[in-house]
């Protein structure tokens, strides 16, 4: 027993060390992109040797791109086309990932390997037809549009990962609620979705920063300047020309904190202390 | 009696719609806006094409040229090597701390927190913030090794083909973790406690229930992941193109970037297309795989 | 909102200024106007130009358009960014749902397949105008001219030369080189421990050796300063390699010994673009790099000190070979959607004014194409004296469509023998057959 104890100790020692040394891991280069964040471009360039710190350190460029572009409107654009892609595409992937997981029916495995292969075709080449349907729809650079195609991208992925979340879900409440006469939206709505949380926030986050990150489409599909989403705004400070690092690091630490809210907004979700009671009973 | 048998196999057909109804709208969407891409993928892959007003039917040509081209083949081998060791990186590293992250473990929020932050970076970011810190000239990694002494000359750990390539997979693992890392987590957290509770009854030591318990409850969880991972690794761009364009030499050439030079800068879509066609091919032989050797007992 | 705030700004100080040069001039406009905007009632034109993106050449450009739209108050000027990485994907894609925009960038790159797909309208020669077309140097107009078509209006100037710091060769007593014997020596001298920790702290030269386009193309025009062609056109039009030659293999070896060998460059060659390579010209660590004049404009950005500091002379040559160096040039055309072809064209000669293109010159650092106004630009300030005297001396490339491959076949070469270790007999060897191949897919 003591053995165990000892056991337990080392083990718990060393994920404390383990945890530790993967956050310095990541810690290190991001910690280095907001020091050079703080530079100007001079202190980037002229430094020789070792200068791990600003002169001085400013938040002149964290101005500076609020004036020299319209940062605002990027942010508005993306929230919304990624927001909304997100909304529509884990909704329709729950639905989906539920009905593969509780039903037998005709052309299930079709379709579970179909939303396979439509991730496998190299990216690159489905610009165009993307743009050809949204020129079809009258949606191309639109909001609408762009949101649509999202939803698209994101919905194999995420109906998948709902598909296995259900799975690892015992079948008894469905049985339960269908002898209770309740309706089978019901049923998902109110009884299993709640159940898989801790799932539908994992794939929420990921549907959420695959679109926000996503930029080739976005700068392709959207080419009218009051339409252009925050991942542009990247791109120009980094191009074959020239790489101004300061900004670059500034617009991606702006860029990143509708992420972070969304991220902190729903990471208590991902723990699932409250629904593992329910399944108990 | 004959009228419940009536009300029975009226509501037969209805729960036989029902499942047609929850996947209408996935299914829809993806028909629409799926399904033709790819279409017109593999129909330009037939021709040589400027794709407005040059359609010059080919047939397989592509397809047989694709098959004895060096660097598409080189490119392949390129991709698999880098496919097996990122995922691989991203699962271990990802299983551990998920692992880690399911126990009691004080300040678990904000480990939770740090780990989680690669994944919120663009590529694009990410891409150049690395080839800075591994810059040759002035970048802080070498400025770094050799104020501790530990180098003398600079290294040029993107510019030579021995480091080149790991480090692209490093970065690639450094940037991809947290996602598996999370979608583990997240299925952890979904297996029932009574599960536990009944190995704990059993006697079940920790390995045992990890075995027993844990494993084969993410099985489908892990299968989806496992195999989306794969694919996207395999399509992996973005970080590579930014990093080192598929350079020195072509010590990082991966079949993206591979495929993207062919029709965005060499203009032979056609060509490109027979080449994506390969890629959609094995990946769906992976997939296949995968799921033969994860198949539910 | 800023932005436009400063544009408008920039637009009334040189609409004053235009005033004041031309009162009286025979053209009061300021520009070759052929055609009357005035009275061609409402137009909207979407304006996709790659530059509006930039933060210096955005502010100008847009300034541009405002000043013109204040001159013909019926004219509605778009203005759509693009940038340079996307927009030959944002083009095909357009293209292919025929959405283009009515003016966009077009560069010799992909002339011919703009051609090929009827991107543009076929008579834009015919709408700039006689008169514009004779002021544009000979090496733009044969630049942007495909199978006789005139496809794009050229630009900006890419003549390559060198740039150098004159500070430094007149603080040593250096003469500029114009071999390439020379200018290892003239390296060599440079090169220098400037703090005396025993560590080189300035290298006379830097080369950019990444492998992409604008390196690649780099080691192009370097080629041509050794006679070596990626391809030659036989006289039946047929098209062969360039690779196996004499003049190409001494180009590559030269290339990697100025770039690696002869301790004259930094570090790091292989990972060096274009815009690292300036940066250490910015940052007093090396003191030549051949490029086009937008270069000057990142060196003094990075480090406003070098303004003064730095000259431009014509690209060195091999032994026995006629100073000559690359023309290149981007510049805009007018797709075939577009419904006032000529109110188009009028604007895009009012951009080129030798009055706008002094100003933009002063933003950009870049060169124009327009006859007059490099005159003007060269007489204000002497560091771009090395570029207009190249320009003399400018060839064109043969338009053939496999030449990206060549290109990069040719990056491939010299990062395998520096990185790889590969010798350059074997290297070389591979990138001929690899340029004959690509060739011969391109020939049939």
């Amino acid at each position: 027993m003591n053995n165990k104890k000892h056991n337990q100790r080392i083990i718990s020692g060393l994920s404390y060390v383990v945890l530790v040394l993967c956050c310095l891991i990541v810690l290190l280069p991001l910690s280095w992109m907001v020091i050079t964040s703080l530079k100007s471009m001079q202190d980037i360039t002229l430094s020789k040797g070792l200068d791990l710190f600003p002169s001085g350190p400013s938040i002149a460029n964290f101005i500076n791109i609020w004036k020299d572009y319209p940062i605002a409107t990027y942010f508005k654009n993306s929230i919304l086309s990624v927001g909304g892609s997100t909304i529509i595409g884990v909704f329709c992937a729950s639905l989906c990932g539920y009905a593969l997981s509780r039903y037998t029916f005709k052309g299930k495995e079709f379709l579970l390997k179909f939303l396979l292969v439509t991730q496998m075709f190299p990216a690159v080449m489905k610009i165009i037809p993307y743009y050809k349907i949204l020129v079809t729809v009258h949606l191309n650079n639109t909001i609408t549009g762009l949101m649509i195609v999202y939803a698209s991208f994101t919905i194999p992925f995420c109906t998948w990962m709902m598909y296995g979340y259900f799975k690892s879900i015992s079948t008894v409440l469905d049985e339960a609620a269908r002898v209770d006469g309740c309706s089978a939206f019901y049923t998902f709505w109110k009884i299993i979705l709640p159940l898989a949380l801790p799932g539908l926030v994992a794939t929420t986050i990921y549907a959420f920063l695959q679109n926000w990150n996503e930029y080739m489409f976005a700068s392709v599909l959207m080419s009218a300047d009051a339409k252009k989403t925050i991942t542009y705004a990247i791109s120009t400070m980094a191009d074959a020309y020239k790489i101004q690092w300061n900004y670059l690091m500034c617009i991606a630490i702006v860029s990143s904190i509708p992420t972070l809210i969304v991220f902190i907004v729903l990471q208590k979700h991902l723990i699932a202390g409250m629904t593992a009671g329910a399944v108990k009973e | 009696m004959n009228n419940s048998k009536t009300r029975l196999s009226a509501r037969q057909i209805r729960t036989k719609m029902t499942p047609y109804w929850f996947i209408a709208p996935a299914t829809i969407t993806i028909l629409c806006l799926v399904v033709y891409p790819i279409l017109y993928g593999i129909y330009i892959s037939f021709f040589d094409t400027n794709l407005v007003n040059k359609w010059k039917f080919v047939g397989l040509k592509y397809y047989l040229q694709s098959m004895t081209d060096a660097s598409f083949l080189h490119s392949l081998g390129k991709t698999m090597i880098f496919t097996v060791c990122v995922v691989g990186g991203h699962f271990i590293i990802g299983f551990i701390l998920a692992s880690i992250l399911n126990g009691k473990i004080k300040f678990r929020t904000i480990f939770r927190g740090i780990l989680i932050l690669p994944w919120l970076f663009p590529d694009v970011v990410i891409a150049y913030l690395y080839k800075w810190i591994l810059n040759t000239q002035g970048g802080i990694l070498n400025q770094l090794l050799m104020e501790m002494h530990i180098i003398s000359e600079p290294v040029g750990w993107l510019s030579t083909s021995a480091t080149a390539f790991p480090c692209v997979i490093m970065v690639s693992i450094w940037k991809g973790f947290p996602l598996v890392l999370v979608q583990i987590l997240a299925g952890m957290q979904t297996i029932s406690a009574d599960l536990y509770e009944a190995a704990d009854i059993d006697g079940a030591t920790r390995m045992q229930k990890f075995r027993y318990v844990t494993l084969p409850s993410l099985k489908p969880i892990l299968t989806t992941i496992l195999i989306l991972d794969t694919v996207w690794v395999f399509k992996q761009f973005t970080l590579i193109w930014l990093m080192t364009s598929g350079g020195p030499g072509s010590a990082t050439m991966v079949s993206a970037i591979e495929i993207y030079k062919n029709a965005f800068s060499y203009f032979k879509y056609g060509y490109a297309s027979a080449q994506s066609v390969y890629i959609l091919l094995i990946c769906y032989l992976i997939g296949v795989v995968f799921r033969r050797l994860l198949r539910d007992e | 909102m800023k932005k436009n705030y400063l544009a408008i700004m920039m637009a009334a100080a040189m609409a004053l200024s235009g005033a004041t040069v031309y009162a009286g001039a025979e053209e009061d406009k300021g520009y070759n106007s052929t055609f009357d905007v005035a009275s061609a009632g409402d137009v909207t034109l979407d304006v996709m130009i790659t530059s509006l993106g930039d933060s210096d050449g955005g502010p100008f450009l847009r300034g541009v358009m405002e000043k013109y739209q204040e001159m013909y108050p019926n004219v509605t000027l778009n203005p759509v960014e693009c940038s340079m990485n996307e927009l030959y994907t944002t083009l095909i894609t357009q293209a292919t749902s025929g959405t283009l925009p009515d003016i966009f960038t077009m560069s010799e790159a992909y002339s011919a397949n703009c051609l090929e797909m009827g991107m543009g309208i076929d008579n834009l020669a015919d709408l700039l105008g006689e008169d514009y077309m004779n002021g544009l140097l000979d090496a733009a107009v044969e630049n942007s001219t495909v199978d006789g078509h005139f496809v794009y209006m050229p630009w900006q100037n890419n003549t390559t030369a060198m740039v150098y710091r004159k500070d430094l060769f007149d603080e040593k007593g250096l003469a500029v080189p114009t071999t390439w014997d020379e200018y290892l020596e003239t390296a060599k001298a440079l090169t220098e421990d400037t703090d005396g920790d025993g560590t080189v702290d300035r290298y006379g030269s830097v080369f950019a050796g990444t492998r992409n386009d604008s390196a690649e193309s780099r080691f192009q025009t370097f080629a041509l300063t050794f006679g070596a062609d990626f391809v030659k056109v036989n006289e039946d039009g047929s098209v062969a390699s360039g690779f196996d030659t004499d003049e190409y293999k001494n180009a590559m070896k030269t290339f990697i010994d100025i770039a690696v060998n002869e301790g004259v460059s930094p570090a790091g060659f292989v990972e060096t673009g274009y815009s690292e390579a300036y940066t250490m010209i910015a940052a007093d660590q090396a003191a030549m790099f051949f490029s086009g004049s937008n270069v000057l404009g990142g060196i003094y950005n990075s480090n406003p000190d070098m303004r003064g500091k730095m000259g431009s002379f014509p690209m060195p040559t091999a032994e026995g070979v006629d100073p000559v160096t690359s023309f290149s040039s981007v510049g805009m055309t007018i797709s075939n959607s577009c419904k006032n072809p000529e109110v188009a064209a009028d604007f895009l000669k009012y951009l080129t004014s030798v009055d706008n293109s002094i100003e933009w010159n002063k933003a950009t650092c870049r060169l124009p194409v327009v006859k007059e106004a490099i005159d003007a630009i060269v007489a204000e300030d002497e560091a771009y004296a090395g570029f207009a005297e190249a320009s003399a001396n400018a060839v064109i490339y043969p338009a053939f469509a496999g030449l990206a491959e060549l290109r990069d076949a040719s990056g491939e070469c010299w990062q395998r023998v520096v990185s790889e270790g590969v010798s350059v007999d074997d290297a070389l060897a591979d990138a001929a057959a690899k340029a004959e191949e690509a060739v011969k897919t391109y020939s049939n």
